[in-house]
C-alpha cells in the first residue's frame, strides 16, 4: 500500500500534539530547579511540600525548619541583595509580598530571572490558596492538595474547639517589652487575626492599628483576661510580663493566663499556624477539648532552646 | 584646623604627584570593584566585556547593570560628600563642621522618611506617580526646603554669619528629629525596617536612569567647589581679612552653602545616610598635603571616591550572598583609621 507522505506526517504530528497537551509536565518552563526563596513561610511550605532540594537560597527570615538556615543567606526580605541572589545562579526568585527593596526585583526582572512576588500579604484564611500557587509553581500540585487536605484536619479540630466555646475572651499579644514597654498588636496586624481566628477578641484593636508601645494606665484599664507573648532567645518573656506594673493586677495575671508561643509558628502564616491556632484557641477558652482522635502534630520550634 | 608646620606640607610639585597618584589609585580601585562581587567574573572576562558591546550572558548584564551604575554612584557619592565635607570645614574655619551638623543631611532623612511612612496614605499619589523613584525624589525635596529654611533664617538682612548658620542649622536639626520621630512612631512594622534600613546607607539596586541626575548635579557641584579654591585659601586668613583682599566673603559662604545643599541632596537621596566620608576624607587629605584648597579640593574629591569604593568591596563581598549596609563600614573603617593617622601626626610632631 501506497502511503502518501504528508499524512504520517500528519498522523505523527497529532500524536505529538496529543501526548504535548495530556502531559502537563511536558511543559518545561514551571520545572524551576534552582529557586531562591524570601519569605519565611514560602521556605516553610516548600519543605512541607518536601522540594526543599530545589532551594538554593533563603532570606534571614527563613528559620523553619532549620536545616533551612543551613542555605545560602540572601539577607533579610526587605532587604535583598542583587548580586548575592545572582551568584547562586538561580531559575525562579519566589518573594513575599514584601520582597523588596523594589529596585532590587526590579534590576533582577531586568536581568532575566524569572521572578513571583506574591501580591497579597499573609492572611490566615489564605494559607491554602498560597499552599495551592507555591504548589503550582514547582509543578506538584498533588503534593499541594495532598498538603491542604492535611491542613484540614486543624480546621476542623479548631471549628470543634470553637462550637464548644461559650465566652470571647478579652486577649493581648505583647511582641515585646522593649525598654519596659509592652510593644502590643493593634489591628491590621497578624496577631489580630490570629485571635480573631481562634475566637478570642484583641482588645487593643479598639485603640489603635500596627504595633504601638501601651502606657502602664491604657493596659490597667484594658485588663485583659489572655496574654500572649513571644518566646524568644531561649527563654519565656511569661514571667517578666506576669511583674510589670502594667499587667501586675490584669485578669491574665490572677488566672494564670500568661501564655507564650513561638512567633514564626503562630504569626508566620505557614502550614503550621492552623494547628497553632488550634492549640492557642484551647488555651484561651475554658471548659473545651480537642476532638477524640486529634493530636498536635507539628513541631512548635526547630529548636529545643529556643521557646 | 589641622594646621601642619611648614617643613611639613610637601611642595607643589610633590602635591600634584599625590594627586596624579590619587587618580591613578582611583581608576584601579573601579577595575578592582568592577571584577569583585557575588557573581565571578575573571579580569579578561572583564575586559572583554568592558571593550565588547554586544554579549547576552549573565556576566554581560551583572557588569553593565549593577556593578558599572552602583560604581559610578559610589564613586560620585564619596566624591561628593568629601568635597561638602571640605568646603564645609573651610567655611566654618572647623575641623569638626560637617552637612549633618547644621541640618542638611536631617533634610534629606525627613523628606525620605515622610515618604516611606507616608507612602501609603497623605502622600500615595506622589509615591504612586513616580514608583521607585518615589523616596529619592521625597529626600531631595525635603532636602532642598530644609535647607532653603536655613538660608532663610541665617541670612537676615545682609548677612550671612557663621554663626547664625550654625545655630539656624542646629534648630532645624532639632526640630526635624522631633518630627522624624514622630513619623517613627506611626510607622507600620515594614516602614519602620525599611527607615532603618535606609538610615544604615546603601548603594543597591540603582540602576542608570535612578543615577544620572545625581552624577550630573555631583560632578557641576564637585567642579564649582574645585573653583572656589582660591577663595577658600584667602578666607582661611579670616572674614575680615579675606574681605579686605577683595574677596566676597558673604557670597562665598553662601555659595559653599548652597553647593553642599545640591551635593549632600544628590548622594543622601539614592543612598541614604552614609556617615564618616564627609568629615574623614578631607581630614586625612590635610594631613598628607597641607590645607592648599587648590590640592585639598580635587585630592578630598578623588580620596572620597576611594575611599567610598573600598568600602562597598567590603560591603558587598564580606557576607556573600547577603550585603553589609555601607554605612557601617565607612564608620567602622573610618574611624580607627583616622586615629591612628592623627596619632602619627602628633608623634612626628614631637606632642
Amino acid at each position: 500500500m501506497k502511503v502518501k507522505p504528508w499524512s504520517s506526517h500528519f498522523v505523527l504530528s497529532i500524536s505529538l500534539l496529543c501526548v504535548f497537551l495530556l502531559n502537563p509536565s511536558a511543559n518545561a518552563e514551571s520545572n524551576y530547579e534552582r529557586i531562591v526563596v524570601s519569605g519565611g513561610s514560602i521556605t516553610e511550605i516548600i519543605y512541607a511540600l518536601g522540594e526543599q532540594s530545589r532551594i538554593v537560597g533563603v532570606d534571614s527570615t527563613s528559620v523553619f525548619p532549620v536545616q533551612a538556615t543551613e542555605k545560602a543567606q540572601v539577607g533579610y526580605v526587605r532587604n535583598i541583595n542583587v548580586e548575592g541572589v545572582l551568584s547562586l545562579n538561580p531559575d525562579l526568585l519566589l518573594g513575599e509580598a514584601d520582597s523588596g527593596p523594589d529596585k532590587v526585583i526590579q534590576q533582577l526582572k531586568n536581568i532575566g530571572l524569572s521572578t513571583h512576588i506574591f501580591s497579597e500579604n499573609d492572611h490566615f484564611f489564605a494559607i491554602e490558596k498560597k499552599i495551592s500557587k507555591v504548589a503550582k509553581l514547582l509543578n506538584v500540585e498533588q503534593k499541594g492538595r495532598d498538603l491542604n487536605a492535611y491542613i484540614q484536619t486543624d480546621r476542623k479540630a479548631l471549628a470543634h474547639i470553637l462550637s464548644q466555646a461559650t465566652t470571647k475572651p478579652n486577649v493581648l499579644f505583647v511582641l515585646s517589652l522593649k525598654a519596659g514597654q509592652p510593644l502590643v498588636a493593634g489591628s491590621d496586624t497578624s496577631a489580630h487575626d490570629v485571635i480573631k481566628a481562634a475566637g478570642g477578641h484583641n482588645v487593643a484593636s479598639a485603640h489603635f492599628s500596627g504595633w504601638k508601645p501601651l502606657s502602664t494606665e491604657a493596659a490597667i484599664a484594658i485588663n485583659p483576661d489572655v496574654i500572649i507573648t513571644m518566646g524568644r532567645h531561649g527563654k519565656s518573656q511569661s514571667l517578666d510580663v506576669a511583674k510589670i506594673p502594667h499587667f501586675k493586677y490584669s485578669n491574665a495575671v490572677k488566672n494564670n493566663k500568661v501564655l507564650t508561643f513561638n512567633g514564626s509558628y503562630l504569626l508566620g502564616m505557614s502550614p503550621r499556624t492552623p494547628q497553632a491556632v488550634t492549640e492557642l484557641a484551647k488555651a484561651i477558652h475554658s471548659g473545651v477539648s480537642y476532638p477524640n482522635n486529634y493530636r498536635l502534630r507539628a513541631a512548635q520550634t526547630s529548636d529545643k532552646k529556643a521557646l | 584646623m589641622l594646621a601642619l608646620s611648614q617643613s611639613f606640607i610637601p611642595v607643589g610639585s610633590a602635591k600634584r604627584m599625590l594627586v596624579t597618584g590619587l587618580l591613578v589609585a582611583c581608576f584601579m580601585i573601579g577595575l578592582i570593584s568592577l571584577a569583585i562581587g557575588g557573581v565571578d567574573i575573571s579580569l579578561s572576562q572583564l575586559v572583554d566585556i568592558l571593550s565588547y558591546g554586544e554579549a547576552n550572558s549573565l556576566q554581560h548584564a551583572v557588569i553593565w547593570e549593577i556593578r558599572l551604575p552602583r560604581l559610578l554612584l559610589t564613586m560620585a557619592v564619596g566624591a561628593g560628600l568629601a568635597a561638602s565635607g571640605a568646603a564645609m570645614q573651610a567655611i566654618f574655619r572647623n575641623p569638626l563642621a560637617d552637612p549633618g551638623l547644621i541640618g542638611i543631611t536631617s533634610g534629606a532623612a525627613l523628606g525620605a522618611i515622610a515618604t516611606i511612612v507616608l507612602g501609603n496614605s497623605l502622600l500615595s499619589t506622589f509615591s504612586e506617580t513616580y514608583g521607585i523613584y518615589a523616596v529619592p525624589m521625597g529626600a531631595f525635596l525635603g532636602c532642598l526646603v530644609i535647607c532653603a529654611l536655613i538660608y532663610k533664617l541665617s541670612s537676615q538682612g545682609n548677612q550671612f554669619t557663621i554663626i547664625s548658620l550654625l545655630l539656624a542649622g542646629i534648630a532645624i536639626n532639632a526640630i526635624v528629629s522631633a518630627f522624624i520621630g514622630i513619623l517613627t512612631l506611626i510607622s507600620s512594622d515594614a516602614e519602620l525596617r525599611d527607615l532603618t534600613f535606609w538610615g544604615m546607607g546603601s548603594l543597591a539596586g540603582n540602576s542608570f536612569k535612578m543615577i544620572t541626575p545625581s552624577l550630573v548635579i555631583i560632578s557641576v557641584c564637585c567642579l564649582f567647589f574645585f573653583k572656589m579654591a582660591k577663595p577658600l585659601n584667602i578666607y582661611l586668613l579670616g572674614e575680615q581679612q579675606a574681605k579686605h583682599l577683595g574677596v566676597n566673603v558673604t557670597a562665598l559662604k553662601k555659595q559653599a552653602f548652597i553647593y553642599t545643599a545640591l551635593c549632600i541632596g544628590a548622594s543622601v537621596s539614592l543612598t541614604g545616610m552614609i556617615g564618616f566620608v564627609g568629615f574623614i576624607v578631607p581630614h586625612i587629605m590635610r594631613l598628607l598635603m597641607g590645607p592648599d584648597h587648590r590640592y585639598l579640593m580635587p585630592a578630598s574629591i578623588l580620596g572620597g571616591a576611594i575611599l567610598l569604593s573600598l568600602a562597598d568591596i567590603l560591603a558587598r563581598t564580606l557576607i556573600l550572598p547577603s550585603e553589609l549596609p555601607i554605612g557601617l563600614i565607612t564608620s567602622a573603617i573610618g574611624g580607627p583609621f583616622f586615629l591612628v593617622m592623627l596619632l602619627k601626626t602628633y608623634q612626628s610632631r614631637g606632642f
